[in-house]
């Protein structure tokens, strides 16, 4: 009845569809923030193979989330995932500050391809709840984005999947900063 | 050990996913495999293991914690030149290793993210590849138990050297000789087969027949044929007491592999849907040279293992798993289950292949969809949609496509006759698709009602009279009828040439039951019949080869041939009705389908179209009549009949009526003239024996050499027909499968007559006949 009655307001009101593709290093808690965002629930922690796609609605706007693995070996098969992509969600592991920079490499060779110039980037600096994880300033401090990115939308979000804490609000930053075609 | 032909098992890897790298090869035993070393820096290598790996470890896998292990198959093509396996075949492939891989992922606490994910592969050259899935499970189980620590290689040692340790030499030739499979692929029933492939119910001559090996192997492993499965218990190689559970598994393999990759081939209603599906948008491709296809079949719900089987069923059943180039010599590639890893190698793959290929492929990455380059069409087996990419290189799909098309889209996917001519064309191979029953599973029985399809089309091309090039007929037969669902053994020349004779013959045979045949031109029949007869029976006798070349054709020549006043090629059968039509093709054709088809049978459609024809046509002049009588009557020139015909009994007239008219050879000519109200049913038959008489009356017939027509020589042209009817029947009850089909195959009445010739065989030729023999015949008919 509640999917009815939303979907009826989104033909009314207008609803959109967009592919948000969610990357970042192994371990970074892109599947459980997938999960926890699609069933409110934590899902095991076993690593991805391959991808998850699901797809999550969030006010008029359903988000065709792809979570890719991120393993060494499987990075260099996400520029396979790019076509399409309205929103770049990259995932840190805000308590593993030793591949911080391995992570920042990984982002900036993603945007810098040319299929991604043109879409916005949302950065959750995931695992808040950990002691002694960075905090989202930190992160986008260090990721020195606004040096680097001046013809792109980005946005850091502090994140904590087991909570669901900064989910909603990234998704409504990328809803908000998104054309409403 | 080298990778020799003679190798039962080439290679046994073993493949996790690391939770840092990703998938990753742990052993290649007992090598590496040339052209997937471990070396990064080798640039001659074109892949390296982590192409392997992810072809062990494919997408998902991390979800297949509670079921049981996950299988998929991929094949390696070695290049002659370079001795290297690639993912893909060159121009120049000599050895193609089908894999199979089983995946498996178990919690575990030691694990940092809670789960093992591994996998093992075989790698074999053998057909039946799947004969070995239960070893590699048992390598799984083993290597699941195994920390990081230990070492596989034991296990793996232990299971490659008893596997190698078998002479599967007999089993590699039976599932190569091409002649052979074809004939048993063309049986046409999943349980006949299972009871004729079993010592214990069809005796040992089967298996000397079939496998033309003793029951014990040179390292004594026990061989038995049970249950249409060559199992050998391997008892020849006893190993460590740590793996003596390896040896308890019996290695089974299929007695008839259903093509070149061949994996528990079955039949569900979602293979019907697609290639009701596919064809239509095939029929508006190009004709001609520029007729390729890239199929992409995408599933979310489905296993690995069973969209590579559904791949690999329709891979099958479209011709296209043998890699050979079969149309306008265009490459065909098969490749059961892809992910990501695959895009970029197939991309420089495809870029070189300047003529085009014929490529399927299976998915469960819905990213493929985005992959234009990679695909003409992309089939969604969960909803059962297909898109295309338009030759602009847009795609079309249900969403986007325009009013029309949508509705396009609706009719195709939709199984209820539509009206007007919005109707897409329908061929009568969708048409006997959308006849098959939800219900029906019997892979062989709808297979061979396919192969016959093909085989009624193709007679309908009427080739001969059209001046094609059989070089050229497979190219000209996918151009005429795009209907994907085809067999190239049908268009070898011995076997054309054997389904032209048969088609011939039953025009013949048509003729002869005419009563106001010309006594010339039956003789002319006569002749002609006389030179097919001895052109089988001298093919037959060449070899076992031909003798099973025929076997196959005559299973496929089509019982009935329904919708025969149509063109197959260009009309639309969307609103025929074909039971109705076979209705129509029985009465027409009653003068003698009413010797062998029984009323009392299970009429659903595929039945009937599957049943045998063609041994009982053969088995036809065992009805002859020698004791001609040429009517006094010089003006009208009318002989008796040759048959005696039963053209005017009902097809449901009871058996025992039509028996008896048919055994009653001997009667006078008065008393066939009381049979005179039966000759205006062979009217019925005059249609089909007009339109065929121009094409096959061969009037150089070497046995047609004078114009002088007598009795006694119409009579030695009719004993000698039978003769080599009843020789042709005998020869085919030697071969171990032919008896098996003359039991099968044959009406009951034909049985009855061919014992009676057992009984008393017929007169030998060049001496006379006692004529009244078949009065004799009649009377064991009779007590019946």
């Amino acid at each position: 009845m509640g999917n009815s009655v939303s979907r009826a307001l989104g033909k009314l009101f207008g609803s959109r569809e967009m592919k948000i593709l969610m990357l970042g290093l192994d371990n970074a808690g892109k599947t459980t923030i997938l999960y926890k965002l699609k069933l409110n629930k934590i899902r095991t922690s076993a690593p991805t193979v391959g991808f998850n796609v699901e797809t999550v609605s969030y006010k008029n706007v359903k988000f065709n989330m792809w979570d890719v693995g991120g393993q060494e070996r499987l990075r260099p098969l996400w520029r396979h995932y790019f076509p399409a992509t309205t929103a770049l969600i990259f995932v840190i592991d805000s308590h593993d500050k030793e591949r911080l920079r391995e992570a920042k490499e990984e982002l900036y060779a993603i945007i810098s391809e040319k299929e991604m110039e043109n879409v916005i980037l949302l950065v959750w600096a995931n695992k808040q709840d950990l002691k002694g994880a960075l905090k989202p300033q930190e992160v986008s401090d260090y990721l020195q984005l606004g040096l680097n990115l001046k013809n792109q939308l980005w946005c850091v979000v502090g994140s904590n999947a087991l909570t669901g804490q900064g989910l909603v609000e990234g998704l409504s930053w990328i809803s908000n900063n998104t054309p409403k075609k | 050990m080298s990778t020799s032909c003679k190798t039962n098992v080439d290679y046994l890897l073993t493949a996790e996913f690391d939770n840092r790298f990703g998938p990753v090869i742990r052993d290649q035993y007992p090598s590496v495999i040339p052209g997937f070393g471990y070396e990064v820096e080798d640039y001659t290598q074109k892949y390296d293991v982590f192409n392997l790996a992810s072809l062990m470890i494919p997408n998902n896998a991390e979800y297949n914690t509670n079921d049981g292990p996950d299988t998929t198959v991929f094949m390696l093509y070695r290049d002659c030149e370079t001795m290297k396996y690639e993912l893909f075949p060159s121009k120049q492939v000599d050895q193609t290793l089908c894999f199979v891989n089983v995946v498996y992922a178990q919690e575990n606490e030691l694990n940092n993210r809670g789960t093992n994910i591994k996998a093992v592969a075989l790698g074999t050259t053998m057909v039946d590849f799947m004969a070995f899935k239960p070893f590699v499970l048992e390598c799984l189980h083993r290597y699941m138990k195994l920390t990081n620590k230990d070492d596989i290689t034991p296990v793996l040692k232990a299971c490659f050297k008893l596997l190698n340790r078998a002479e599967l030499s007999f089993v590699r030739k039976l599932h190569s000789n091409s002649i052979r499979q074809s004939l048993l692929q063309s049986l046409g029933d999943d349980t006949r087969l299972k009871e004729w492939f079993d010592e214990e119910s069809s005796g040992v001559s089967v298996f000397k027949g079939l496998l033309k090996c003793h029951h014990h192997d040179k390292y004594t492993n026990r061989i038995t044929l049970r249950g249409g499965k060559i199992s050998i218990t391997l008892q020849g190689y006893r190993p460590r007491r740590d793996f003596i559970d390896f040896s308890k598994i019996p290695l089974e393999f299929d007695a008839v592999t259903q093509g070149p990759i061949t994996w528990n081939m079955k039949y569900d209603p979602k293979i019907s849907k697609f290639l009701l599906n596919f064809i239509p948008l095939l029929r508006k491709r190009d004709t001609g040279g520029s007729f390729r296809f890239k199929l992409i079949i995408y599933s979310q719900q489905s296993k690995s293992s069973a969209l590579s089987q559904f791949v690999i069923t329709v891979s099958n059943l479209m011709g296209l798993t043998n890699s050979t180039k079969i149309f306008s010599d265009k490459p065909c590639i098969t490749l059961p289950f892809v992910d990501v890893s695959v895009i970029s190698p197939l991309k420089e793959y495809l870029a070189l292949q300047d003529q085009g290929i014929f490529l399927v492929m299976g998915t469960t990455n819905p990213i493929f969809k985005s992959q234009d380059e990679l695909y003409d069409y992309y089939y969604d087996l969960d909803n059962e949609l297909i898109s295309e990419v338009s030759d602009g290189g847009d795609r079309i799909t249900p969403s986007k496509w325009d009013v029309t098309a949508l509705k396009r889209l609706f009719i195709i996917n939709s199984s209820s006759s539509s009206t007007s001519g919005e109707t897409p064309r329908m061929g009568f191979l969708q048409k006997l698709i959308e006849s098959i029953n939800e219900q029906e599973t019997n892979f062989s029985k709808i297979v061979l009602s396919f192969q016959k399809t093909n085989v009624m089309q193709l007679l309908q091309l009427n080739y001969q009279v059209q001046g094609i090039n059989p070089r050229y007929l497979f190219d000209e037969y996918i151009t005429k009828y795009r209907d994907v669902v085809v067999f190239p053994d049908i268009f070898e020349a011995e076997t054309l040439n054997t389904l032209q004779i048969l088609m011939t013959i039953n025009d013949i045979m048509t003729r002869l039951y005419q009563f106001d045949l010309p006594i010339l031109e039956r003789s002319t029949l006569l002749c002609q019949l006389n030179d097919m007869f001895s052109e089988i029976y001298s093919f037959i006798n060449t070899d076992e080869d031909h003798l099973e070349k025929f076997l196959m054709a005559c299973l496929r020549y089509p019982f009935v041939f329904p919708c025969s006043q149509y063109n197959l090629q260009e009309d639309n059968l969307a609103k025929v009705n074909l039971k109705q039509e076979l209705k129509n093709y029985f009465k027409d054709d009653k003068i003698w389908l009413s010797l062998v088809e029984d009323p009392m049978e299970p009429s659903s459609l595929l039945s009937k179209f599957t049943k045998d024809r063609s041994l009982n046509l053969i088995c036809l002049p065992l009805l002859f009549n020698p004791n001609i009588r040429v009517t006094k009557n010089p003006v009208s020139e009318h002989s008796d009949v040759m048959i005696k015909s039963p053209a005017n009994a009902s097809i449901r007239r009871r058996r025992s009526v039509n028996i008896k008219q048919m055994l009653n050879f001997g009667r006078s000519r008065e008393s066939m003239t009381d049979m005179s109200p039966l000759r205006s049913t062979s009217e019925a038959s005059t249609t089909s024996s007009n339109s065929i008489s121009g094409r096959f009356y061969k009037s150089e017939s070497p046995s047609v050499q004078s114009s002088k027509v007598n009795h006694v020589d119409m009579n030695k042209k009719t004993k000698d027909i039978r003769n080599l009817a009843y020789k042709i029947i005998c020869t085919i009850q030697t071969h171990f499968i032919g008896g098996l089909l003359i039991d099968q195959s044959l009406a009951p009445f034909f049985k009855i007559v061919l014992e009676s010739f057992r009984l008393k065989p017929p007169v030998r030729e060049g001496t006379s006949s006692s004529g009244g023999s078949l009065d004799t015949r009649s009377g064991v008919a009779s007590s019946e």
